[in-house]
């Protein structure tokens, strides 16, 4: 936490006045204003503004002392020299001001147009130096303009929810005649339209201090395209001169229409607001009558049935006679529907993936070859076991270079190789025979084989 | 013949539940309804779907169930709900498939249905738990509010059990007019003292069912105290 907060906090109740010091100074501050009490009032001038200000307040009459007490640190002082008088201090003042501020705002009366024309007034044509647009940016804009528009602002809005509120009270005034509760919805509505014409007469305003602007940023761009390529250190410096002048009017332009967006936003708040309340007066019309009746009745139904309640524990009561109205509820107990799932589902859409006929007929080729080479393993296999069957013996290697060679394949040739060895070796007839020697003719082929031999056992 | 017999002729059949759009959300709608759900505009497809097709449902559940699909609008929203009939209670007579509204729902509605017109001209009418403690200690009716919320104790200050205590109760109450469409529960921020609601268009609907006792609130109350002088 920052020292300030802890400061602040250590000096908080001499900060702050509490509610019988700060009416004191307002009313002393009032009495010199009027002229009843001198600036340098006396202690018994303090005296008559505490019992003049003990009406606003209960309790006893609070101790001249003790407050004076705690007002000497910050609000109330000695003048030069004149130990037995006092004046207010300049915090003093300024809180005094700051709670009228709030209390009685100056803009509430004085139109927002007129204090944009006053503030945001602004003409390209006088700018010819960077530091004529930075004075009236940081001096006139920014100190005083940009507040002063906030706080105005806020004294809009505040009419505004007041107006809102007016209006929701007026629905329950049971003794207005229909002919002056009109009257009184007309006379906030003329109130609530003449601030939206503001509003939009503002925005306007603003728009156009918006354009001034960003025809000085065009101009300051403009000198630095014209002013070429310098050469000597003079040069350099004259233009480096001219591209700050142009990024800081870049810059305050950009903040001036970041602040015209923060306004936009709170404008459009207000314009939304009392957009609504027309729109329900609008509604309200046919049925007035009607409606404000209904509204009475209902407070004094509530009340009524607030009064005939009796609490019994957590319970409430009310008596048999009261009507009880029913709806028809069928409770699905076993139809559990969460919430979720009764909002819009998205359906999952099967997503058809389009034939890719190259890959279609590679596959194809693939399975052809595939049955083909099956086919013909089947064939020499039957076939070299009817040989074998009349020769009573074989020797593979051979046949196994012979298959090769026919059918380009080595596949086949060793399918048929391993079938037939198979076989060979699970017959109770014949044996196989593997000498581990390539004979020289194979020496050279891709593959090499032992020398194999299938003969009928002994 | 009258424009009534002819709808009731036009849609005499069921074979609209053969579109597609009704057949994807019928069961939604169907059991919103029944659970006693009053549709406003906003609501999505179930909205639409009754709102595509009124007359036909209206044949629908006069037919099946006995009970009226009524449309209303309150301040430019329509909304659909099922009712009953004005000579009975339909086939939801029996006693699990109706509910006579409780005395906490009977006050927390009409406590609802004030805040409702209090705030009739502003914008969104959201009600968070803080506000309804400060209707309680500080408003017009706080003595009657306190004497029925807290077991006819009046003080100035209540414990957080107390108040604990309240609040549940209003919770139980508010997730039913939550189902019934009346209220939308909202995230409650920091400071909404962990409860805040939209109060929806449709409490209208509250108002119509005591309708009589609010706007012949004198007769009512003279026929109660004829009752209560014979009791």
């Amino acid at each position: 936490m920052s020292n300030l907060t802890s400061e602040i906090a250590q000096l908080y109740h001499q900060l702050v006045p509490n509610r019988q010091e700060g009416l004191l100074l307002f009313r002393l501050d009032e009495k010199i204003r009027n002229g009843e009490i001198d600036a340098n009032f006396s202690s018994q001038d303090i005296q008559r503004a505490i019992e003049e200000t003990h009406q606003f307040s209960s309790g006893p009459l609070p101790n001249r002392e003790r407050l004076l007490q705690n007002l000497l640190t910050y609000y109330i002082e000695h003048p030069a020299e004149q130990k037995n008088r006092y004046m207010l201090t300049e915090y003093a003042r300024k809180f005094i001001l700051l709670l009228e501020y709030k209390v009685n705002n100056p803009f509430r009366k004085f139109p927002l147009r007129e204090s944009f024309k006053r503030y945001a007034d602004f003409s390209a044509a006088d700018i010819r130096h960077i530091t004529q647009l930075e004075s009236w940016f940081s001096q006139g804009f920014q100190a005083t303009t940009r507040e002063n528009i906030f706080d105005h602002l806020e004294e809009l809005k505040a009419d505004v929810n007041d107006s809102v509120q007016r209006l929701n009270k007026l629905l329950y005034s049971q003794e207005v005649t229909v002919q002056q509760m009109v009257t009184d919805f007309s006379v906030i509505f003329t109130d609530l339209g003449a601030k939206a014409d503001e509003i939009r007469d503002t925005l306007r305003l603003g728009n156009t201090l918006q354009l001034e602007l960003e025809q000085v940023v065009s101009a300051f761009y403009e000198q630095t395209k014209e002013f070429g390529h310098p050469s000597t250190p003079e040069e350099t410096t004259a233009f480096d001169q001219l591209l700050f002048a142009y990024s800081r009017a870049s810059d305050i332009a950009r903040e001036i229409g970041g602040f015209f967006e923060a306004v936009d936003g709170k404008l459009g708040q207000l314009r939304e607001r009392i957009q609504y309340a027309s729109t329900k007066l609008n509604e309200l019309q046919d049925i007035f009558r009607y409606r404000s009746q209904f509204k009475i009745n209902l407070k004094r139904l509530l009340e009524f049935t607030l009064t005939m309640a009796v609490p019994e524990k957590n319970e409430l009561g009310l008596p048999l006679h009261f009507p009880r109205h029913g709806l028809p509820v069928e409770r699905f107990r076993l139809t559990a529907m969460p919430d979720l799932e009764r909002e819009y589902a998205g359906r999952n859409q099967v997503i058809e993936t389009p034939p890719d006929p190259d890959y279609h007929r590679l596959q194809v080729a693939k399975v052809e070859q595939e049955l083909f080479r099956q086919q013909r393993t089947a064939v020499l296999l039957a076939e070299y076991k009817q040989r074998l069957q009349e020769q009573g013996s074989l020797n593979f290697t051979d046949e196994f270079y012979h298959i090769l060679d026919q059918e380009q394949d080595e596949e086949v040739a060793i399918q048929v190789g391993h079938g037939l060895i198979q076989y060979t070796h699970d017959h109770p007839q014949y044996q196989v025979d593997i000498l581990p020697e390539i004979p020289d003719l194979y020496q050279t082929k891709p593959i090499l084989t032992w020398t194999i031999n299938l003969k009928q056992k002994n | 013949m009258d424009n009534q017999s002819k709808t009731e002729e036009l849609t005499a059949d069921y074979s609209f539940l053969q579109r597609r759009d009704v057949q994807t959300h019928f069961a939604d709608l169907n059991i919103a309804l029944l659970g006693g759900r009053h549709i406003q505009t906003g609501e999505g497809y179930v909205f639409t779907l009754v709102n595509s097709y009124p007359d036909e449902f209206r044949f629908f559940y006069r037919s099946l169930y006995g009970l009226e699909l009524k449309q209303a609008r309150a301040e430019n929203i329509d909304y659909y709900y099922l009712d009953f009939p004005d000579e009975g209670k339909g086939k939801l007579a029996t006693t699990d498939r109706f509910r006579e509204m409780t005395p906490w729902e009977i006050i927390i509605a009409l406590m609802l249905l004030n805040f409702y017109y209090d705030r009739y001209f502003e914008q969104t009418k959201v009600i968070t738990w803080s506000q309804l403690q400060k209707e309680i200690l500080e408003g017009e009716l706080s003595k009657l509010y306190k004497k029925t919320f807290f077991n006819g104790e009046m003080r100035d200050f209540y414990s957080d059990p107390d108040w604990k205590a309240l609040a549940d109760n209003f919770k139980r109450v508010l997730r039913n007019f939550d189902r019934w469409g009346w209220v939308k529960m909202q995230p409650a921020e920091e400071g909404d003292g962990d409860l805040a609601f939209l109060i929806r268009e449709s409490i209208d609907r509250f108002g119509k069912l005591y309708d009589y006792e609010i706007s012949q609130f004198e007769q009512f109350i003279g026929q109660v105290n004829q009752k209560r002088s014979k009791a």
